[in-house]
């Protein structure tokens, strides 16, 4: 023991960050001295008991060989940082530390002591084993369900993508990424979506979407579903964004077969459906001679329920080729009123029937509108339809179309009924597929909870709108605004 | 016959239970009436027998209705007899049906939403009746 490391051990204590112990070893890795941190780390009592040890002494067996080619090579590379291995004390318990070690020579040069600075990371261990472990299954899992998750630290403008991310990105691990990175891969369609994705997560707090990504490996396109929350300081300025991005390719695809399949069904079953209706037709008429009024009523009767049934499967046709985007949308122009008034004539019957006063009030001089014909008939039709079905009899209809005065180059078509309404606590949901009010229901069984979806995925293609105002058993008024030209018409499937 | 009001309709259907009802309608409305079960057969009645109107299914054993068409519209005679097409096809979703609607004068009628009242109509209005 020089003089010099004498010296220079209390400074070197203060130069480490919070260092447990420290010794000094002579060239050939002996101990010679040893501090009062060391004794108790080790659990010796006097440094007489440790000095002239090899420190290869104290290190496991396991360890030993590569603590050993380290403290070889300190001779040349004059420092080791944070080597970790495991450590004997003296009743034969193990530590886990971290060492860093210096050589100090005299003034030509010559190697005359190693200073070895100790980190007992024992305590650490666990709690980093778990981290790591978390991590891990997180990676796993992620990996299992396709599923990713990312962080935007907004005020330093850094991302932090889990494995999965890059994975599902087609990225090298932990690459560089950025605001860009979501966006770079997405299908130039629906690029914009994904921005007004973020754009709105940082407006209302969180956002979803469904769009797709083309990979840059491959060219294949694959669909992802995307959900985010963003946190904000409080001033309301945003300051982190979390999100998930989970691959729904194979949903997408099922989904598709699913509708395929509804539309053959549909397709299928209108053959059989027409045998019915035509024999029903003939035995109502001349050929019906010799069949009492009871038996007409029920040949009625099963008419009726299959014409109800051809509806239902229009319906599901129409709606299957909406969702798989394989409607077509030839646009021509046209007279909104004119349309109006040959869908109404279809249901000229029902009206009187029901003795349902109808109005219609057309402004003047509406401009064309350009729109597919069979589309709009079909808007129409399932409005007129609707309104007839829950209104009872003696009530009124009334049928406006005007222009928009709150949106430039709009139409406004309001259909106002005297019927059963819909509950407020359902208002939500009554555009959802399939869904009818709980009222409507009951007071008409035949209805589809078709209807409105198939409206609201016309107006899509339109970029229309439709909204309404209800009141139980005092009416209903849908408002459509529907624009004078449509916007671009999709040609991908619409259900995103 | 008696009671023909003298115009000769042909019906391709494949399916008997709605041929037939097709067939009784159109008889009891007085027209005569020509009938097969398959596009190859029907084409040579049509190309033997010039009747005003052929009423065409699409789906058919043999020869479709496309087909049939197609080789109906290439005769000298088979070129403008109307016909009207009786599918449960939707025409706004089917590119086949679009390229059938080209062959004109065609008309176009699904099945399952028309009555046989109306396929009458359509066939007195079609022949100026």
């Amino acid at each position: 023991m020089t003089d010099s490391t004498q010296d220079i051990l209390p400074s070197f204590r203060r130069v480490v960050l919070f260092p447990e112990s420290v010794l000094v070893l002579n060239t050939n890795a002996n101990i010679t001295k040893v501090d009062k941190q060391t004794l108790e780390m080790f659990g010796w009592e006097n440094e007489q008991e440790f000095i002239g040890k090899s420190f290869s002494d104290l290190i496991v067996d396991q360890d030993k060989e590569n603590v050993q080619n380290e403290f070889q090579k300190i001779l040349l590379n004059k420092n080791i940082y944070g080597l970790q291995c495991n450590v004997k004390r003296k009743d034969e318990s193990v530590l886990r530390i971290s060492l860093n070690a210096s050589v100090f020579t005299d003034s030509q040069g010559a190697p005359q002591e190693i200073v070895v600075v100790i980190h007992d990371i024992t305590p650490h261990l666990s709690e980093l084993e778990q981290v790591r472990e978390a991590q891990k299954q997180l990676s796993e899992a992620q990996q299992i369900a396709n599923f990713g998750s990312w962080e935007w630290d907004m005020t330093s403008n850094k991302f932090r993508w889990t494995d999965e991310m890059y994975r599902l990105f087609s990225l090298a691990p932990q690459s560089e990424v950025n605001n860009d990175s979501l966006v770079a891969y997405v299908l130039e369609e629906d690029r914009e979506k994904v921005k007004n994705f973020l754009n709105q997560s940082i407006a209302d707090g969180e956002a979803v979407i469904d769009y797709r990504f083309v990979d840059p490996q491959n060219g294949s396109i694959r669909w992802f579903h995307s959900r985010s929350k963003t946190f904000y300081d409080t001033n309301h300025k945003a300051l982190r964004m979390v999100g998930t991005v989970h691959d729904v390719t194979r949903e997408k695809e099922l989904d598709q077969v699913k509708t395929q399949f509804l539309s053959m069904a549909s397709h299928q079953m209108r053959g059989p459906l027409t045998t019915i209706n035509w024999h029903a037709e003939m035995l109502l008429n001349s050929q019906s001679e010799g069949l009492t009024d009871t038996q007409k009523k029920y040949i009625q009767e099963l008419y009726n329920a299959s014409k109800r049934t051809v509806r239902l499967t229009n319906d599901i046709l129409t709606v299957s080729e909406l969702e798989l985007g394989r409607m077509p949308f030839k646009p021509e122009k046209l007279s909104l009123p004119k349309v109006a008034k040959r869908v109404l004539e279809d249901y000229e019957r029902k009206i009187a029937e029901q003795k349902i006063n109808l109005k219609e009030v057309y402004s003047e001089n509406l401009p064309d509108i350009v729109t597919d014909l069979f589309l709009l008939k079909t808007i129409f039709s399932e409005l007129i339809s609707n309104a007839i079905s829950y209104t009872p009899p003696e009530g009124t209809i009334t049928l406006t179309i005007s222009v928009d005065p709150t949106h430039t180059n709009t139409f406004l078509i309001a259909i106002a009924d005297t019927g059963y309404g819909i509950p407020k606590a359902e208002h939500d949901k009554i555009f959802s597929k399939m869904y009818r009010a709980t009222n409507a229901k009951v007071k008409v069984m035949s209805g589809t909870g078709l209807g409105l979806y198939i409206i609201k995925l016309i107006l899509q293609l339109n970029g229309g709108e439709i909204g309404f105002t209800s009141e139980e058993n005092k009416g209903t008024t849908f408002n459509i605004t529907i624009p004078f030209v449509p916007k671009a018409v999709p040609t991908i499937p619409l259900r995103s | 016959m008696e009671n023909s009001n003298g115009k000769k309709i042909l019906v391709l259907e494949d399916e008997a239970p709605m041929r037939e009802a097709i067939v009784d309608t159109l008889k009891q409305n007085n027209f005569s009436i020509l009938s097969s079960d398959n596009g190859k057969d029907g084409l040579a009645v049509a190309l033997q027998n010039h009747p005003d109107l052929i009423l065409l299914d699409i789906f058919m054993p043999k020869m479709d209705g496309l087909s049939m068409l197609e080789a109906l519209r290439g005769d000298a005679w088979g070129h403008n007899v109307p016909v009207i097409i009786l599918t449960n096809l939707n025409p706004e979703a089917d590119e086949t049906i679009k390229s059938i609607l080209d062959h004109k004068p065609a008309f176009y009628l699904i099945k399952s939403n028309v009555t046989l009242e109306a396929i009458v109509a359509k066939v007195k209005e079609v022949l100026n009746m």
